[in-house]
């Protein structure tokens, strides 16, 4: 028999030297390096027509202001080029020609007719008793908001960018022949939303008002409840092109040292273009952003956050979000209500007992039912063995899919409920608790049992008073079912290990997130924590977040 | 890699990424290897042990015992195994009323010498695995016991993994298999209807005291002591527990009777409660019942020379239970109850002798006595322990005193 030769099979590259990744590699890092080179170019251009254009600016500014007006203008024209709301309005004042610019929309028009070019323009009616001095007057910008506007908020910018800046807040701009200075005159008036209530942490008895999108009015709720000037106010702009405030809360005589430092470090070490939401700041500041635990309470609440303010925390709130940050953040804090605080201490007490009891069967529940009933059935008592038999002994699936496909299902269901509009989520409801309810059960594909597990597993994650702890308790739902389907009861016991380590090594911004509780030398704390005592014994502050006073009377005060 | 690198992963990251590969899969390789689902497992509710030529007389039966056999090559056809094993029903979803009341069970058997082998063999009639974690009793018929003694029947049962300490072991004279066939009247398995019936012992004198799990047998047999076993009998449909069986060094040495199995409850106050009876202080033929509420008992051994005894004090408190002497009788009168309190001491220690004699008949340590002279008088155990329970037992004496104090009556003026 002939033997067919056959070539031996070698890689391609072997063949052709061309297609090898060695060499795709080197093509892709030259044709990178091209891009790179490419945009460098760009900008360097770009750089040259601006000096082209400006006279003498220093390189961190665009522009600088001339004293004629004309050449002023046109260079705000180019800054602001194809930006279709921005008004430019000449009008004549005292003789000179003025310009005010501002952004329609922002700008409050009324108040500026009113404090800002009426008083300007009627300068050049000859019958002014203070003609004598007028042109005196006009000479700076500083005379001019001295002595003719009557807006209550003013500045001299001598800077392009701080008059750039100040345009895009949506102050007024003016400027005036002859005068190398801008005036921004604060006249913000935008559309935006009522105060209104606190929609997703609504409390029984207690004020139910909840801040808004912006970042003055939130200031306001917190200052109109407390008439301490203690409370100190920053204010730092994070976004390399929103450039959106973030104000830094923090009561200056209880907060712990170094605390407020450590929070302005690392908000202003974000390097993002971007800021939408609070949630953005919250990823940039933890300090460990691959935790499903939250490790910064959001809230929209205003007495929440003085109240935390007087714990010696630290809060943020973001322009532009309702949710308000407040570090640092641990189990215990995230564990608490504002509704504890309005109903009897002993009630309140068995209520936050309940809620870490729900806390561990929001995780642990379906594994542990899982384990039990795929590999220790002989934990149970034996008639409940024998009734869960009989509830399993037609089920096609073995526990674990079972579960899994539950909890895929709940999932699903709250997904659909919260992106579906509200009109339409009474719909789903319905479907899932029919589905669920009954026809599932009823066609024998998951047993009633496993419904129950799920439902109770489920509602115990609802009563968490914080969404994002919900979530993280969600969450590790999953790994647990895992390990309990792998490893039956010593999985859930390697899980509940690991959990509670991850929990107690947890930091956020110095404090254990879970590790406080066990610490005997905050002992002191569970008086305001698992349980809550009545007020009139709630003397001092808790000691884990390290208030300077930590006393709350009046008489012990240092 | 190219990919990792792109999503800025390190060495650090590399190795990370490696270990929980690394542990996720020796996790699925090595993990679940004992999963079996609750409904996979047959539930044995309870065993009989009987002698493999016992019962089966028609003809039919006999029939039936030829095809639960099987060929062995070692040992002799000795017993008979069989198992109470639950029937699952699915609880059907069509309302409440679908739901069966009763819990039905069906028995298997086998013959042969060894337990663990009848066991595998059993699995030729059944087609999902044994399973004992929820086993509740252990019935022994009275002429296996006598063919062998009690290891061999109960060996496989504290050596295995699955079976539990609390697993009830009970005698009966007849044959232990139709005890499993036994369809209790509120329709609950038969051996739970056996173990629950057991767990009476607070209330119940007639059963022996917190003794007959396999966990205290174990006990007992590893430290030589007499093995005290619940008897029970069927005879149609009515069983009834009362009564000990008694085991010597693995030997059955017989039974007593549910007075006397009373009066060894009173040895140790191993009572919760009892009933003891008299008859009418002034109206003879007519019964008076004191019930035992709670009662110290203190056994203290003497030895004056040669001379082995024992005095037992027991105080007594309770309650006049129950009254038939008639509407004459005045149990107001402290003068009548202080009679009744004298007579019922005069019981209990008629009934702690009845006990005693029968043990000393059986020439049976019901296990009290032996381990007090060996705590308090080693010098004289010593002497007596190589034959104690032949010579030395049988010829002690016992003195009991007992005080007894009515505290209520239930009657008033």
């Amino acid at each position: 028999m002939k033997r067919i030769k056959c070539p031996r099979i070698r890689k391609l590259s072997a063949d052709r030297p061309e297609a090898s990744i060695q060499q795709a590699e080197k093509e892709l890092t030259k044709l990178q390096k091209m891009t790179r080179q490419s945009t460098v170019f760009g900008e360097e251009i770009e750089d040259l027509v601006d000096q082209l254009r400006q006279v003498a600016a220093p390189s961190s500014e665009p522009f600088i202001f001339t004293s004629i007006l004309e050449e002023n203008k046109k260079l705000l024209q180019s800054i602001f080029k194809d930006c279709g709301d921005i008004e430019f309005r000449n009008f004549d004042a005292g003789g000179k020609s003025a310009l005010l610019v501002y952004l329609e929309g922002m700008a409050d028009t009324s108040n500026l007719e009113r404090n800002v070019i009426k008083p300007l323009m009627s300068q050049t009616a000859p019958d002014n008793p203070n003609t004598g001095n007028l042109s005196e007057i006009f000479t700076t910008m500083k005379g001019i908001s001295e002595h003719i506007l009557g807006a209550s908020s003013v500045s001299v910018l001598t800077k392009a960018n701080a008059a750039i800046d100040a345009v895009m807040m949506g102050n007024a701009l003016l400027l005036i022949d002859g005068i190398s200075e801008g005036l921004s005159i604060s006249a913000v008036k935008y559309v935006k939303r009522n105060i209104g209530g606190a929609n997703n942490e609504h409390i029984l008895r207690g004020p139910n008002e909840a801040f808004n999108e912006g970042l003055t009015d939130n200031i306001v709720l917190i200052r109109r409840r407390s008439r301490d000037t203690n409370i100190k106010v920053q204010i730092l702009k994070i976004g390399e092109r929103t450039k959106t405030s973030v104000a830094i809360l923090y009561v200056a005589n209880l907060v712990k040292p170094g605390l407020v430092e450590e929070v302005e470090r690392r908000i202003k070490l974000i390097d993002t273009d971007k800021v939408l939401a609070s949630a953005r700041i919250e990823e940039f500041i933890v300090d460990h952003p691959w935790s499903p635990f939250p490790q910064v309470q959001t809230t929209e609440r205003p007495d929440k956050v003085l109240a935390a303010l007087y714990e010696g925390r630290v809060g943020i709130i973001v322009d532009g979000t309702p949710a308000t940050l407040l570090v640092p953040c641990t189990y215990n804090v995230l564990m608490q209500s504002p509704d504890d605080y309005t109903i009897q201490p002993v009630i309140a007490s068995l209520i936050r007992l309940t809620r870490n009891v729900t806390a561990f069967i929001a995780i642990y529940l379906p594994a542990i039912y899982v384990s039990v009933v795929s590999y220790h059935p002989g934990m149970l008592p034996t008639t409940m063995a024998i009734s869960v038999a009989e509830l399993r002994a037609r089920t096609p699936f073995p526990s674990f899919l079972e579960a899994i496909m539950m909890e895929l299902l709940l999932e699903v269901f709250q997904e659909a409920i919260v992106r579906l509009p509200q009109r339409l989520s009474g719909a789903a409801t319905m479907v899932g608790a029919f589905m669920v309810g009954t026809t599932i059960v009823q066609a024998g594909l998951i047993n009633p049992l496993l419904v129950v597990v799920v439902a109770i597993t489920a509602i115990s994650s609802y009563s968490m008073p914080s969404y994002t702890f919900n979530l993280a308790l969600r969450w590790l739902r999953i790994p647990m079912l895992v390990l309990a389907s792998i490893l039956g009861l010593y999985g859930v016991i390697i899980g509940i290990l690991a959990v509670t380590i991850h929990a107690c090594s947890l930091r956020s911004f110095g404090e254990s997130y879970i590790g406080g509780l066990f610490d005997i030398t905050l002992l002191s704390d569970w008086k305001d924590g698992v349980v809550r005592l009545p007020s009139k014994l709630l003397k001092e502050r808790p000691k884990e977040f390290g208030a300077k006073d930590l006393t709350r009377g009046g008489e012990e005060d240092g | 890699m190219l990919f990792l690198r792109n999503f800025g992963v390190g060495k650090w990251s590399k190795i990370c990424l490696g270990s929980i590969l690394f542990i996720t899969i020796s996790l699925l390789i090595g993990g679940c290897w004992d999963q079996r689902e609750l409904q996979e497992r047959l539930f044995v509710l309870a065993v009989a042990i009987d002698k493999a030529d016992e019962g089966g007389d028609t003809k039919e039966e006999k029939e039936k015992k030829s095809i639960e056999n099987f060929v062995q090559p070692h040992g002799n056809k000795l017993y008979r195994l069989s198992y109470q094993i639950l029937q699952l029903t699915p609880a059907s979803g069509s309302g409440e009323g679908a739901r069966k009341a009763s819990i039905s069970t069906y028995v298997i058997s086998s013959t042969g010498e060894s337990m663990f082998e009848m066991l595998r063999d059993m699995l030729g009639q059944v087609s999902k695995g044994f399973w004992f974690e929820h086993l509740q009793a252990i019935v022994i018929s009275e002429a296996a016991a006598r063919q062998g003694g009690l290891q061999p029947l109960i060996d496989l049962f504290r050596r295995d993994t699955e079976m539990r300490w609390l697993i009830k072991l009970l005698i009966t004279s007849g044959e232990a298999k139709k005890l499993l066939e036994y369809k209790p009247p509120d329709g609950e398995p038969g051996g739970i209807f056996l173990s629950d019936s057991l767990h009476l012992y607070k209330k119940n004198p007639h059963v022996p005291g917190w003794i007959p799990g396999l966990g205290e047998t174990s006990q007992a047999i590893d430290n030589k002591k007499t093995v005290q076993i619940s008897r029970v009998e069927l005879v149609e449909d009515i069983v009834k527990i009362g009564g000990t069986a008694l085991f010597k060094e693995g030997k059955f040495v017989g039974y007593i009777d549910e007075y006397a199995t009373k009066g060894t409850a009173f040895f140790s106050a191993a009572e919760k409660s009892a009933i003891i009876t008299i008859e009418c202080p002034d109206h003879p033929g007519k019964i008076l019942a004191f019930e035992l509420f709670r009662h110290e008992t203190k056994l203290t051994v003497h030895v004056n020379g040669e001379d082995i005894y024992y005095t037992l004090d027991i105080g007594m408190k309770g309650n006049l239970g129950e009254s038939q002497c008639g509407n004459q009788y005045d149990t107001m009168d402290e003068e009548a109850i202080h009679k009744v309190e004298l007579l019922v001491a005069e019981e209990v220690k008629h009934n702690i002798l009845y006990a005693f004699h029968m043990y000393q008949e059986l020439q049976v340590d019901p296990g009290d006595f032996g381990t007090k002279l060996r705590a308090y008088q080693p010098l004289a155990w010593e002497r007596v322990k190589e034959h104690w329970d032949e010579a030395a037992f049988p010829n002690v004496s016992l003195f009991p005193s007992v005080n007894v104090t009515i505290e209520n009556i239930g009657s008033h003026k």
